[in-house]
């Protein structure tokens, strides 16, 4: 069942109560909440994502009002992952918000069984472009907007890499866009859907773009990895490419990984043979249509094939 | 700079994998990862194979790479086993066996 078929009455009632079991990509989160902002957020982003039935969940996040004297005058939210906050109580008009972020952080702390990429994940013909680089680079800006293109939405924030068959599994989720790339997505993709702007987190103003229904929909459909992108948006430059030797678009992977260091010889070795397959780039831009279509034009690499 | 000319180095427990700039190494004890020039990842996978002296290093990468084995390339050597050794790739040991750089 999708969370769209529960009706809006009986999502809010369930994630009041017992709380919903949520399938994203290989995992599945059970959330539980009383707060209507996440409930909100669940409504808008996650309408086609499927609703589990009763059983195991590799998540059980909740997102309460803690009792203390700010629900006065100052109401919050409190994260639980597995019963423990790892967060400090935030204003509870970030409640959607800090689910996303509660659920990145129980895949980012518990997920051993892939090799973690921090960076988002787009796919065209079997093949996968990573886009990996530091905060602030533009990585969501490029992806949402590949993604309002055609490209099919593999994740804006966590690409999982499986070790043994280097394929990349999706993990569509809500795509995060940050202060000034929120309106100009809302330009340039005016068919997406967008949520409200949250303001004063800690990256600053965000608002969540919904992941594509077909994205949702093809969750089980792995992608070879094809590219690896180190983007960067550079105001009012023009696009410039320039493709990266294997060894130091290796040193610049293995500074972007997210649990390296605990898959130990499997994580060099599944680094290494995903370095061989896909071609690299440094990427820079700031004019969305021309970055697109550079991303259009890319040649799938050789020696490998799709599937 | 000079070692005893009967030190013996050999490698740590490793994997690596070579590319066109460079050989991305990962030491299996330490965790650690590194991007080595492609001259420090022949002498590891000579080291990888058999302990040896920097002598010996550097008669076999002269004669692999087409080079004369003279006190320049000799010093280079010496001066990557130290490089190496302070990244943890490799160790000193004796003739016999008994490790005495770090005491």
């Amino acid at each position: 069942m999708k969370v769209c078929q529960l009706g809006a009455a009986e999502l809010y009632r369930s994630l009041r109560n017992s709380g919903i079991r949520i399938r994203t990509g290989p995992f599945v989160c059970h959330l539980q909440s009383p707060l209507p902002a996440v409930a909100e957020g669940v409504e808008t982003f996650y309408q086609d994502f499927t609703c589990e039935p009763e059983g195991f969940a590799d998540f059980y996040l909740q997102l309460v009002r803690p009792r203390n004297v700010h629900r006065f005058w100052r109401p919050q939210v409190t994260c639980y992952l597995n019963g423990d906050s790892p967060f400090s109580p935030l204003p509870s008009d970030q409640a959607f918000a800090a689910f996303e972020s509660l659920l990145n952080w129980s895949i980012y702390k518990t997920t051993y069984s892939y090799l973690i990429i921090h960076g988002a994940c787009v796919e065209r013909n079997g093949y996968a472009a990573i886009l990996t680089a530091p905060p602030g680079s533009g990585k969501s800006t490029l992806c949402a907007a590949l993604v309002s293109r055609g490209w099919r939405l593999l994740t804006d924030e966590l690409t999982l890499l499986a070790p043994e068959s280097g394929s990349i599994s999706p993990l569509a989720r809500p795509i995060s866009l940050k202060n000034d790339a929120i309106d100009v997505l809302r330009e340039y993709a005016p068919r997406e859907t967008f949520g409200a702007k949250i303001y004063h987190t800690v990256k600053g103003t965000i608002a969540h773009m919904r992941p594509p229904a077909e994205s949702v929909r093809r969750m089980h459909d792995c992608a070879v990895p094809g590219w690896l992108i180190f983007p960067k948006y550079v105001a009012k430059a023009p696009t410039k490419t320039a493709l990266l030797p294997k060894g130091q678009a290796f040193m610049r992977l293995s500074s972007g990984l997210v649990n390296y260091a605990v898959l130990g010889a499997r994580g060099f070795e599944a680094l290494t043979r995903l370095i061989d397959r896909a071609n690299c780039f440094s990427f820079s831009y700031s004019d969305l249509d021309d970055a697109v279509a550079w991303f259009d034009e890319l040649e799938p690499p050789r020696q490998s094939a799709a599937g | 700079m000079s070692v005893a000319p009967n030190l013996l180095w050999k490698a740590a427990p490793l994997l690596t994998k070579c590319w066109e700039d460079g050989v991305a190494v990962y030491n299996l004890e330490s965790g650690s990862t590194h991007l080595l020039t492609s001259a420090a990842g022949e002498i590891l996978k000579y080291l990888s194979e058999n302990p040896a002296p920097a002598f010996d290093l550097s008669i076999r990468f002269a004669a692999e790479n087409n080079l004369v084995a003279d006190p320049e390339l000799h010093y280079n050597i010496e001066l990557l086993l130290h490089q190496l050794d302070s990244l943890g790739l490799i160790e000193p040991l004796t003739r016999e066996g008994v490790s005495t750089w770090r005491g």
